[in-house]
């Protein structure tokens, strides 16, 4: 059996620790501001993270670029000219179309390595979601399982990541495209806070809407409650928009109302930064499958 | 009351004025009436030309002679007639224009008879005369008049009319049962109802009633010719009514012998070509109205007996599918959603405002003004829900729109108690259209239950409170209706408001809607006191543009 390499994209959100712990890779879309393209870097390599949502506060319109063909095509070559098979788990194909091009890409290279693998997963999931998916898929890589018993494994669970999104407000989402909320719901509202599942086809989805962030963390919390499964071997993931007071106060919270065994506080970057915008917490937990699609 | 026993030409004028003048008022209701013979919802504008043509014709002149005056009108009728009711309706004038004939004035006898007389010229120019239609209302009319005088010989034109009117509506509503399609379209006819209009509006001009004097400029429009929509008729059409096809034919003595010529030779060639022919001969001139499929053959066969001096060739297809397009659009101006939001509200901002965040309705009025039940009930007429919501959105609204959600069949309407603006606005901002009625209501009330109304307006008098002395022309600042703060400054007036609102300290978030008289100057030294008395809370500015209060809060 030859090896595999688990290659996620910028969305993902793991750092270069979690990744080299991990042992996986990542592959890099861009993001557009001022006219200039940058490399979305989960380590914020180039710019920080507080200047880049400083940036949005002053109400600098960030556009996202998927990732490019060319990036896959010297990704994956890297690794099949190790021998290696590759397995790309991607940005939910709802928020990116890069799994697509990585469909078409992955075609055309196996003409010339014809003994090579590369298999592509949906998350169907964004930021830690996907993240945690990436985790699974390299714990059972070490215990000894083959890259289609993982895939297999990914497209079973992938809906049991649940998200419990938190905005400051709903225009960035919206103005990307990135959200299913009809307007009678979110009209021009002040104060609301909307909460956002990734429903079934891994598309964002405003479920409910509480005014306040304090109150809309509560919420989430109670939302996290109903839904969780063995919450106590469980380690839950909070990403923030440059909002990390906000997220290690949502952290206590959670520990205390579902006895977790602990939570990981991250740094959403750009590209999902980009379309939530700042003071964004997003929560990551395995609970129950979700099976609701949002509709309009 | 007065007891007319003569009428002479001058008061028969005010008499047909006063007919033309009640047409006019219920053109639009006549014109909704007419599905027979063919449902082009024109009847009543028909029957107005037609009046109109008429009057055109006398009203410059003075007539002493009911005869003089007679011929006139009736010529003038004929000439305006448009239409198969136009035409029926100018044949029966013709015919009580001959039958006053040589009269200087007329008694109820004569105008018994010249009404026989009428009647008599209408079904003569109608080719198939059909029962239920205004040829029915008449000639019932003229049987009732004759029974009626020989019963009673000594009465006046004033009674005689009431009753003549009285039993013309009996006919009228009657019309129906003789006439199926009316019965499936559930209307009575079209022509006699405009025929009684004019015979309702002389008995009224007679007594001395008055006829709306706007009638004739307000509906006057309504007689224009209407624009042709061109989607009524496209590529993919089929011409299933043909065209109304009219004219006025002058026989010229260079083609036929004038003196001789039979309208019937045209007749016999219509009735190949065509139907809901009448036709109409005086002396030198044919009028004709047909409906056909070939209005070009028809023309070309007439000239040879003359020339047109007018000429009318309608598409009764695209009428009839103006008005099936104008269904369509009453029925879709609708709104249609399972729930519906209707508020009252007063301030551009506010109305403008609350429609963006899901108002569908907007009921006008406010604290000055309030809507009365009527104006929520025309709101909830331009919506197709199963469910209304109503926000009064003011205390003294709540009866109003209560009164109206029990009178209104049409949906279920449901008046949630938001007694200000803010709690409108509270109640809209959570509001969930995806769920059920009951867990939307749910949600709003507690929306409201959890929002406090902080409002700031002028004193208009000296008021001690316990705690609080009040000089008139201060700012005031209200907690709904008790008075929290006053100050001669309306920012502090505005701090100690909600200084002063109950548990402030739990709530997150504030909604500023600010009034029409609010300077942008005064709103920064506003916000800035907000955010530096209360820095935990959210804050939101509107421009509600209302009128009484200078800011209304909403803390949630």
């Amino acid at each position: 059996m030859r090896p595999f390499a688990i290659i996620g994209d910028s969305t993902c959100d793991l750092n270069k620790d979690m990744r080299t712990q991990l042992d996986v890779d990542y592959v890099q879309m861009n993001f557009v501001l001022d006219g200039k393209e940058y490399p979305a870097s989960l380590d914020w390599e180039g710019m920080s993270a507080k200047a880049f949502y400083d940036k949005m506060r002053e109400g600098k319109r960030i556009t996202t670029t998927q990732v490019p063909a060319e990036t896959f095509i010297n990704k994956f070559t890297e690794y099949l000219e190790r021998e290696m098979d590759v397995l790309y788990i991607s940005c939910s194909s709802a928020l990116s179309g890069s799994i697509n091009t990585a469909k078409v890409v992955a075609k055309e290279l196996l003409e010339k390595y014809p003994d090579g693998k590369i298999i592509c997963v949906d998350a169907l999931n964004s930021s830690f979601g996907q993240g945690i998916e990436i985790m699974w898929a390299s714990k059972m890589r070490s215990e000894g399982s083959t890259i289609e018993e993982v895939q297999e494994f990914l497209e079973k669970n992938r809906n049991c990541v649940n998200q419990v999104g938190v905005v400051e407000k709903l225009d960035y989402l919206k103005r990307a495209g990135r959200v299913t909320a009809s307007s009678a719901f979110f009209g021009n509202l002040i104060g609301i806070k909307p909460l956002l599942i990734s429903d079934a086809k891994g598309q964002n989805f405003a479920v409910k809407k509480v005014k306040g962030m304090q109150n809309a963390m509560a919420e989430a919390v109670a939302m996290a409650k109903e839904r969780i499964i063995e919450p106590e071997d469980q380690t839950l993931y909070i990403s923030h928009a440059d909002s990390k007071e906000n997220a290690e106060k949502l952290g206590s919270m959670l520990k205390e109302a579902t006895g977790c065994k602990d939570v990981f506080i991250g740094s959403i970057g750009p590209i999902v930064g980009a379309s939530v915008g700042p003071g964004t917490l997003i929560l990551y937990y395995v609970g129950q499958e979700e099976t609701l699609i949002g509709e309009a | 009351m007065k007891q007319t026993t003569h009428l002479d030409g001058e008061a028969l004028k005010e008499l047909l004025l006063g007919g033309l003048a009640n047409l006019k008022l219920h053109v639009k209701e006549v014109d909704e009436l007419n599905v027979f013979p063919v449902p082009d919802g024109d009847t009543g504008t028909n029957m107005s030309m037609t009046m109109q043509g008429g009057v055109n014709a006398i009203q410059a002149a003075y007539f002493e002679s009911v005869s003089d005056f007679a011929k006139a009108f009736s010529r003038g009728a004929l000439l305006g007639a448009r239409g198969n009711s136009g035409v029926i309706l100018s044949q029966f004038i013709k015919g009580l224009a001959l039958g006053v004939d040589g009269c200087k004035t007329i008694t109820l006898q004569d105008f018994s008879k010249a009404f026989r007389q009428g009647v008599t010229k209408a079904y003569d120019a109608v080719l198939n005369p059909t029962e239920g239609t205004m040829l029915t209302v008449m000639r019932e009319g003229a049987e009732f008049l004759e029974e009626y005088l020989t019963e009673q010989p000594n009465v006046h034109f004033e009674e005689t009319l009431e009753n003549l009117n009285a039993h013309m509506k009996k006919s009228l509503d009657h019309t129906p049962e003789l006439l199926p399609v009316l019965k499936e379209a559930g209307v009575i006819d079209s022509g006699g109802a405009g025929f009684l209009y004019i015979f309702e509006g002389a008995e009224m001009a007679l007594k001395g009633e008055e006829i709306s004097a706007e009638a004739l400029s307000a509906h006057g429009h309504a007689l224009s010719m209407p624009s042709v929509d061109f989607s009524a008729f496209t590529a993919d059409s089929e011409l299933e009514f043909g065209y109304c096809t009219e004219f006025i034919l002058q026989l010229q003595k260079s083609k036929v012998d004038v003196t001789t010529f039979d309208k019937q030779t045209i007749v016999e060639y219509l009735e190949q070509v065509g139907d809901s022919i009448v036709a109409v001969q005086d002396e030198d001139i044919v009028k004709i109205h047909v409906h056909t499929f070939k209005p070009g053959d028809v023309l070309n066969y007439c000239q040879q007996f003359g020339e047109y001096i007018t000429l009318k060739i309608e598409n009764m297809s695209v009428q009839h599918n103006e008005i099936m397009l104008e269904e369509e659009r009453k029925t879709k101006a609708k709104i249609k959603k399972p729930i519906a939001i209707v508020a009252a509200l007063s301030g551009d901002g506010l109305k403008k405002y609350f429609s963006e965040i899901g108002v569908d309705v907007v009921v006008d009025g406010g604290q000055t003004d309030n809507p009365s039940t009527e104006d929520f009930l025309k709101a909830f007429e331009q919506i197709e829900a199963e469910h209304i919501i109503v926000l009064p959105c003011n205390s003294n609204i709540v009866m109003a729109s209560s009164q109206a959600a029990d009178l209104y069949k049409d949906a279920s309407v449901h008046v949630v108690k938001a007694k200000t603006i803010a709690e409108g606005y509270a109640a809209l901002s959570m509001m969930n259209l995806s769920l059920e009625i009951d867990a939307v209501i749910r949600d709003m009330e507690q929306a409201i239950a959890e929002t406090e109304t902080g409002m700031i307006t002028t004193s208009i008098r000296d008021v001690e409170y316990e705690n609080l002395s009040v000089k008139k022309g201060q700012f005031i600042g209200l907690n709904k209706d008790a008075v929290l703060s006053a100050s001669d400054d309306k920012i502090e007036a505005a701090r100690a408001l909600i200084s002063a609102t109950e548990e402030i300290e739990e709530k997150a978030v504030v909604v500023v809607f600010y009034g029409a008289g609010v300077s942008a100057e005064e709103l920064g030294s506003m916000e800035q006191m907000l955010k530096k008395n209360f820095p935990l809370l959210e804050y939101g500015f509107i421009e509600g543009g209302q009128e009484v209060y200078d800011y209304i809060f909403a803390i949630e």
